[in-house]
């Protein structure tokens, strides 16, 4: 979808609130927002219902917002950070009510499962038909900041005016990162 | 050559390259532009198989199942958005009329400026019964200094009129009342009174019979005030001048003889150097002259002017300002009037 016709849709929705121009948008944005959200989850049920809340809050909020196709992205991404966010912050006061044994036993069944699931071997491979097992583990040493650079500079294609705006961060800041990111995983790949 | 095996000239190439490939450009293109690219070609392939292996990526998705159970999730609470449509809406417009960055300096300063003028103005308003004492007494001489800067000069006389009925009104109610000033605040108000009428003079803004009447009220205010004085102090000379005659030759008090224009202060001093007998004569003749409600006949034999043929017999000072807001009405459409 291009810019400019996202311009529209975006126009269109907002003014005759017709859940076919939204259709549109959401499927062009949806596998962006699942992959930003299952990278840093690292959970596919859960990167499931955090999706599902951040469409229903831009379902929402998209009419009385005045946005054209540059700010929706930053928008979006904003959202569903945000979103990820306050998950984190519910699951840190969870864990941090129960106690010492249940915690334990938590980790051993169910959390350990979905922190490690890199290495665990052909998990992406039945799930997603994702092959690149070396990537992957490469990807689970970097920083959170680091990854969202990646996914979203070359698997989303958003430009660094966008991502800056998502991360809040300066542009040549972001262009350095990338490039100490994509040095490293280049050596390596090819050790 | 020295120059292009060094790792940061590598690198800056490099990172080039890359920056040109974010931009959209084909990466046969910038080989075959910038031939500076061939020189690290093998290290360049590299980086652009990293890049391939992280487009790779994309091959994550949800799976159509979620896709379309999370659309009908999404539209189910759409009759909900549709009964906050109107309140968001309204939100949306005053969020977007009030959040405009530039805006805010401006209704600031506007919200600052109106504050501060209606303040003022009710302060002016609540000030304009004030007299010499009040707190507010100060704001209502700065309102008229201000109101006579913004009136052209043909209309100050009016306005000076105006200025000495508000002073001589207030000059009676002190009097009325009773009010205990010092003796600074007295002067200042005598002064006030003949520095109005002299302005009053300046502008020819008084006709002969105006000027007559309101020589004899400020006569009385200040021979009404000099006989508070002396009554709230008594004599404090002791050299007792004995010679009294001129005194006691008229029907008249002294005081009268003083000039229009004389301040309390000179007056003090006039009253210092008089003496005890003569006070005392005064003070007769005053309470003479009230009761016998003659004034105007005697002011005009005092001043042996035989031009003023006012039939009206003033007995009191109220008497005397009603009188001169007849007058005023009478000459002028203006708000300034006598209580």
């Amino acid at each position: 979808m291009d810019d400019s016709e996202l311009n529209l849709y975006l126009k269109l929705f907002k003014k005759s609130g017709d859940k076919a121009y939204f259709e549109k948008i959401y499927h062009h944005f949806l596998s962006n927002i699942y992959r930003f959200v299952f990278f840093q989850i690292l959970n596919k049920q859960t990167a499931e219902d955090i999706t599902s809340e951040i469409f229903i809050k831009v379902y929402n909020n998209l009419r009385k917002s005045n946005l054209n196709s540059a700010t929706f992205k930053s928008w979006l991404y904003k959202i569903a950070q945000n979103t990820i966010t306050d998950y984190f912050r519910k699951e840190n006061k969870n864990k941090s009510n129960i106690s010492l044994e249940q915690y334990i036993e938590l980790t051993n069944e169910e959390d350990l499962k979905d922190i490690n699931f890199i290495k665990e071997e052909n998990f992406l491979e039945n799930e997603f038909q994702f092959k690149n097992e070396k990537l992957l583990s490469l990807l689970s040493k970097l920083t959170d900041e680091q990854k969202k650079i990646l996914l979203l500079k070359y698997v989303d294609e958003l430009d660094y005016k966008t991502i800056s705006s998502i991360l809040n961060k300066k542009q040549s800041a972001l262009r350095t990162m990338n490039f100490r990111t994509l040095k490293y995983i280049k050596e390596e790949l090819n050790k | 050559m020295f120059r292009k095996n060094t790792i940061k000239y590598k690198e800056k190439v490099i990172n080039k390259f890359i920056s040109l490939i974010d931009k959209g450009y084909d990466a046969d293109y910038c080989f075959k532009k910038f031939p500076i690219f061939d020189y690290y070609k093998d290290d360049i392939k590299l980086y652009l198989n990293t890049i391939n292996n992280i487009k790779g990526l994309k091959t994550i998705e949800p799976t159509d199942e979620f896709k379309n159970s999370l659309f009908e999730k999404i539209t189910q609470n759409t009759n909900q958005y549709d009964k906050n449509l109107f309140i968001n809406n309204y939100n949306s417009y005053k969020s977007s009329k009030f959040k405009k960055p530039f805006l805010k300096p401006v209704i600031v300063f506007l919200s600052a400026f109106l504050f501060l003028t209606f303040s003022y103005t009710g302060t002016v308003f609540a000030s304009q019964n004030s007299i010499p004492g009040d707190v507010l007494y100060n704001v209502k001489k700065s309102a008229e200094v201000i109101q006579l800067s913004f009136t052209p000069y043909s209309k100050q006389g009016k306005l000076h009129f105006k200025f000495l009925n508000n002073r001589i009104n207030e000059a009676t109610i002190i009097l009325n009342k009773n009010i205990i000033l010092s003796d600074i605040e007295i002067n200042n108000l005598l002064n006030s009174i003949d520095y109005e009428y002299k302005k009053c003079n300046e502008h020819n803004y008084l006709n002969n019979q105006d000027k007559q009447k309101i020589n004899n009220e400020i006569n009385i205010i200040k021979m009404q005030y000099q006989n508070r004085y002396r009554k709230r102090y008594g004599p404090r000379n002791s050299n007792i001048n004995q010679d009294t005659t001129s005194s006691t030759s008229n029907n008249l008090p002294t005081e009268l003889n003083t000039n229009v224009n004389e301040p309390i202060d000179t007056m003090k001093n006039n009253f210092n150097s008089n003496s005890y007998n003569q006070t005392q004569n005064n003070e007769q003749d005053i309470n003479s002259f009230n009761k016998q409600n003659n004034i105007d006949q005697a002011i005009n034999s005092k001043n042996n002017d035989g031009s003023t043929n006012s039939n009206a017999n003033l007995n009191n000072s109220t008497e005397i300002t009603n009188g001169l807001n007849k007058g005023f009405n009478n000459n002028n459409d203006d708000n300034g009037s006598f209580k």
